[in-house]
């Protein structure tokens, strides 16, 4: 079970002159939840696009299951279950005829769970997809896709446009799969509490690549964020452990990154520390893509002690 | 493929219905006789209906998922690329095995309720109507193979047009081959066939390639859509080229002097417009000063070359149609195997048979309108080829009477007289006065009118000459399109008139350059097998039909130089597409690839070249080194509990 | 049983789990021998990643708070826990040294830490205060 579900290494892809993607490298093991999160148009569908084998990489490779996407056959992507961004049904079919198609073009779909699913949902299979709301789509979608008994789910930012109650349904059905299958999901989102509860890992993609790629405990245990008030003269702290710092009225604003308990002792001996508390999955992804921020995290090249890879 | 069928339920149903609706209305047009009883000489709607709606539903059939968005969710079903085009071809045919099927059935049906004529059996023409009903099947497969080609949407319908017209035209000339003017079903339905097997076949090698605008094509989409397109390509310039080639000439041919004669002189001379006099020329065809009023040019000298003639999209016609003639009290009809029939209005069809001993006619028998008397009352007479009668028919009893032809002659045609008032004269003591408009029998002899029960003999008139004056004779030799002589003599004994046509002029010489540059941008390898082949037209004729494909101008190897300078060009054009595609870092195999399809087809390989080797296919933008993420977990199979 | 996380505060969301369990058998709200949710309702219940629950049950498993029975799931221990009197010692060392560095850096004095422990102490039923009840 070591084996990763997904493999990106080093894969790139440009549209025209717009490098989206420079080098993309991460993997997702089974049973894990990886959030891939990014600012809008930062490459995240790009990537799940080649990792479904939609698009072709320019360079690197997207695996799944250690096949290469660009060769995924009817037997890989039957383990695959896919929730696409617009939520994308045939409009001419009942949900019944929608789950019937589903049913006839993916060997192991279990009908009897997505009629039960469809049923909790309140989706009668007489409705035409046309006129499902938004959230009623993106349930159907997710449904069909969980009933397809899938090892890997796809999907891209599954949430898009719902509201919270809808937004908490797919929660529960996405939780139900997990606890019934343990099955590997890879997705995209922008609503990063959603992330929070339910991710295991999260990777950050900025400018092409993964600036962040770690689990939400060490993004907790490991990075610290503080307000710092320095006395008169005294200059902003710089080195490995500081991933950024920006400037505040007072003072500074800083994350830190594996602190060791010399540079508190530091800091505080030459100014005022206060708020010091993991931030926020929210506060680091600002700290990551937000204005001023990425040229910190990204251009030292040198990797803080315990989390090269 | 049940599902996959249930997903394409849309549009089966809506073409099966919708299709079998348009094409019974088309044969409903036209009464149960003509359709079901016997033979028509053409089906030219139900043909043209046939292969819109076919083209329709194979368009449809191949861009349905992809006009509702679902591309990549159909991607991503466990389906190979196969499994989508093999129910896409199983729902097209069961589309067109509903109208073959259903077409007959319902059209019968229907009839049965809108024609008192309407009778049980006759199902002798449902194989004609199949026949007519078969470029459903190979336009069909041309829309699924053209709609499902990994272009964008224009050069999808581009390739489809193209396909069909020249598809068409092929099979349009291959049935027509045979003798007589009518189709040869065999070849014709043949030929469909083929062209649907062909459109099918490379549909199924291209399926699974697709289109990256970021990427160099797939070695693959060169070999299944590149290489058709191209062969397209080459055939929609060739007929583009041969079109302005001939406007070239054509030009020429109105800026080289006329032959003029001015009573036994004859000069050169051109006209600016038709009202103005004529300006004579010299030999070299510049102007001598002098000036004609009157004088008649002798004609136009130089050849045509008609390009329109090669596309053709016709409906198969019947070899020997049926005959019919009407009267007040109904319409008798004669089938091509002379079996005739006879319909009074509002009643049943009822069968006629010949005598008491004979049933049918003979094969090609006709039915015409013979008036009686002046009183225009006539009566339905069916004549058979080469007969020796024609056959009065009687509503009341529903039989014939014979009326033999005078002095044993022999029938060949009907002729409808028309009288022109030039003609009006008194009519000779016991002449038999005409009607205009009446049916003439026409014998080997002599033309016959019936009046009462017999036929009179009727003086055939002369044909007017409408030629005034005698004709010249003209000579031309050494014709081509950019020059030949002419010679001739003017009356008895007159001095002979020689001149050889070449382009003079300033204009004319521009002209011919312009030709010879359009011919130089034609397909090297069509060139050469022009130059090769006869042109056994060319002697003496002043319009000549020809095929565009190939160039006239080098026929019979008449301009090799031509030729080589169309070579050269490729070459020079190959090569500096080749260093293009090197610098944009194409392999090897594109570049020979394309080397080999510039030499062969010149210009337009270059074109082929630029639209499919687009330089945004092998940009490498610079790509800064990514950095390893600063915030990474080491990754262990402790940190995810499975 | 009622347990609130919150996927924004600093700690990890297993360890929140663990906590309100712990604190939840510790408060009496959970009887020895009772049984816990099931991972997948507790995960629909607090919205989380089932596998996070799984972590915090394993915890506690290890911790000696709770048993689990093949098929069953998961109860509360009766027998108190299993680890070693000196590794309890070690954790109890642990989690009140964190606390003291904590109330280090907030500010606070020893007196007023004394306190503030006397109070939870208060709050907690211990076994001794059980029994007088």
């Amino acid at each position: 079970m070591n084996s990763p579900v997904v493999r990106f290494a080093g894969v790139q892809r440009w549209f025209g002159k717009r490098v989206v993607l420079g080098g993309l490298s991460f993997q997702l093991h089974p049973g894990q939840v990886y959030a891939l999160l990014g600012r809008n148009g930062s490459g995240k569908t790009t990537a799940l696009r080649i990792l479904l084998g939609f698009l072709a990489p320019h360079a690197g490779q997207a695996t799944v299951f250690g096949v290469d996407s660009r060769e995924l056959g009817p037997l890989q992507r039957a383990r695959i279950g896919w929730v696409g961004e617009e939520h994308r049904l045939y409009p001419t079919m009942t949900v019944g005829g929608a789950v019937a198609f589903e049913a006839g073009t993916r060997p192991g779909f279990r009908r009897d769970f997505a009629e039960r699913a469809l049923q909790r949902c309140g989706l009668g299979t007489d409705q035409w997809i046309v006129k499902l709301s938004r959230g009623q789509r993106a349930q159907l979608c997710l449904v069909l896709a969980v009933a397809g008994n899938p090892e890997l789910l796809v999907c891209d930012d599954p949430a898009l446009g719902l509201d919270v109650v809808m937004r908490r349904e797919l929660l529960d059905a996405l939780i139900d799969l997990l606890a019934d299958t343990g099955c590997a999901v890879l997705f995209s989102s922008h609503f990063l509490t959603d992330v929070e509860r339910i991710a295991d890992r999260v990777g950050i993609l900025h400018q092409g690549a993964l600036a962040v790629d770690a689990t939400l405990d060490d993004v907790k245990r490991r990075v610290l964020r503080c307000l710092w008030v320095p006395r008169a003269g005294e200059a902003p702290p710089a080195g490995p452990h500081v991933l950024r710092s920006g400037p505040r009225r007072h003072g500074h604003e800083l994350t830190l990154l594996d602190a060791p308990e010399a540079l508190l002792v530091d800091l505080r001996a030459r100014g005022e520390l206060l708020q010091a508390a993991p931030p926020t999955l929210e506060e680091l992804f600002l700290d990551v893509t937000g204005a001023g921020g990425p040229g910190l995290l990204r251009d030292e090249v040198t990797t803080a002690a315990g989390g090269a890879r | 493929m049940k599902a996959l069928l249930g997903k394409d339920r849309q549009w089966i149903a809506m073409f099966g219905t919708g299709g079998i609706a348009a094409m019974v209305s088309v044969l409903c047009c036209y009464p149960f006789v003509r359709e079901f009883v016997v033979a028509r000489g053409e089906r030219e709607a139900l043909f043209h209906l046939a292969w819109s709606c076919g083209m329709g539903l194979g368009v449809t059939a191949a861009s349905f998922d992809e006009m509702l968005g679902m591309r990549e969710f159909l991607m991503q079903r466990a389906l190979a690329a196969g499994d989508l085009l093999r129910a896409r071809m199983v729902g097209c045919a069961l589309v067109l095995a509903s109208w073959f099927l259903l077409v007959p059935v319902v059209a019968y049906a229907a009839f049965f309720f809108i024609d008192p004529a309407w009778q049980f059996g006759h199902w002798q023409q449902i194989p004609t109507m199949w026949g007519t009903m078969v470029p459903a099947v190979s336009a069909c497969a041309l829309g699924l193979a053209a709609g499902s080609l990994p272009f964008a949407i224009p050069v999808r319908l581009l390739a489809l047009g193209a396909s069909f017209a020249l598809s068409f035209s092929v099979v349009f000339w291959l049935e027509r081959s045979a003798p007589a003017e009518a189709t040869a079903w065999p070849w014709f339905v043949a030929g469909h066939f083929a062209i649907a097997a062909l459109a099918l076949g490379l549909a199924w090698f291209g399926r699974g390639v697709r289109y990256d605008a970021d990427q160099p094509l797939a070695p693959q989409a060169r070999r299944t859509a590149v290489l058709p397109l191209l062969a397209l390509a080459m055939l929609v310039a060739s007929f583009v080229l041969a079109a302005l080639e001939s406007t070239a000439v054509d030009w020429l041919r109105n800026a080289w002097p006329r032959v003029v004669r001015d009573g036994e002189r004859v000069v050169l001379a051109t006209r600016p417009e038709w009202d103005e006099p004529w300006v004579v020329v010299d030999a070299e065809h510049r102007p001598t000063g002098e000036r004609l009023d009157k004088g008649n040019s002798i004609g136009r000298a130089g050849y045509g070359v008609f390009v329109d003639s090669f596309l053709r999209v016709e409906a198969p016609r019947t070899a020997m149609a049926s005959s019919q003639g009407s009267h007040g009290m109904g319409t008798v009809y004669v089938d091509a195997d002379g079996s005739a029939y006879w319909q009074p209005f509002r009643e049943p069809l009822r069968r006629l048979a010949k005598s008491d001993r004979e049933r049918d006619f003979a094969a090609g028998t006709v039915v015409g309108n013979l008036p009686r008397g002046p009183d225009r009352i006539g009566v339905l007479a069916l004549a058979e080829p080469d007969g020796n009668a024609v056959f009065l028919f009687d509503p009341a009893t529903a039989g014939f009477e014979r009326v033999p032809l005078p002095d044993g002659d022999r029938f060949t045609r009907l002729r409808y007289y028309h009288r022109d008032d030039r003609d009006a004269r008194a009519p000779a003591a016991g002449e038999v006065v005409l009607q205009s408009g009446e049916n003439l029998v026409c014998g080997e002899q002599a033309d016959y009118v019936l009046r009462g029960t017999t036929l009179h003999r009727v003086a055939r008139e002369v044909e007017r000459d409408t030629q005034s004056g005698p004709r010249i004779r003209t000579n031309t030799y050494d014709a081509d399109l950019l020059s030949f002589t002419i010679d001739f003599t003017v009356g008895e004994g007159g001095a002979p008139f020689q001149h050889r046509f070449v382009p003079r002029t300033f204009a004319e010489r521009t002209y011919a350059a312009l030709a010879l540059a359009l011919a130089a941008m034609r397909p090297p390898v069509l060139q050469a097998v022009s130059g090769c082949i006869d042109d056994p037209q060319h002697e003496g004729a002043h319009n000549t039909n020809r095929h565009w494909l190939l160039d006239p101008m080098v026929a019979e190897g008449r301009r090799w130089w031509l030729v080589a300078v169309g070579i050269a060009l490729a070459a020079a054009l190959a090569t500096a597409e080749r260093r293009r595609l090197r610098r944009l870092g194409a392999d090897p195999g594109t570049q020979r690839f394309w080397l080999g399809a510039i030499l062969l087809l010149g210009p337009v390989g270059v074109l082929g070249s630029r639209l499919c080797e687009r330089t945004r296919a092998y940009a490498r933008p610079a790509i800064a080194v990514p950095v390893p993420p600063r915030l990474a977990s080491v990754d262990s199979a402790a940190e995810s509990i499975a | 049983m009622l347990i609130r996380i919150d996927p924004q505060s600093p700690e990890p969301l297993f360890e929140q789990v663990v906590f309100a369990v712990k604190s939840a058998c510790a408060k009496g709200i959970l009887a020895p021998g009772e049984r816990l949710p099931s991972v997948r309702e507790l995960a629909r219940d607090l919205a989380i990643n089932p596998n996070t629950v799984v972590r915090a049950y394993e915890v506690l498993e290890r911790d000696g708070v709770v048993v689990r029975r093949q098929g069953a799931g998961c109860f509360v221990s009766d027998r108190g826990s299993d680890l070693a009197l000196a590794e309890k010692r070690r954790q109890l060392q642990e989690s009140l040294r964190r606390a003291v560095t904590e109330a280090f850096h907030l500010g606070f004095q020893a007196e007023d830490v004394k306190k503030a422990l006397a109070q939870c102490l208060e709050e907690v039923q211990f076994e001794s205060k059980r029994r007088q009840a």
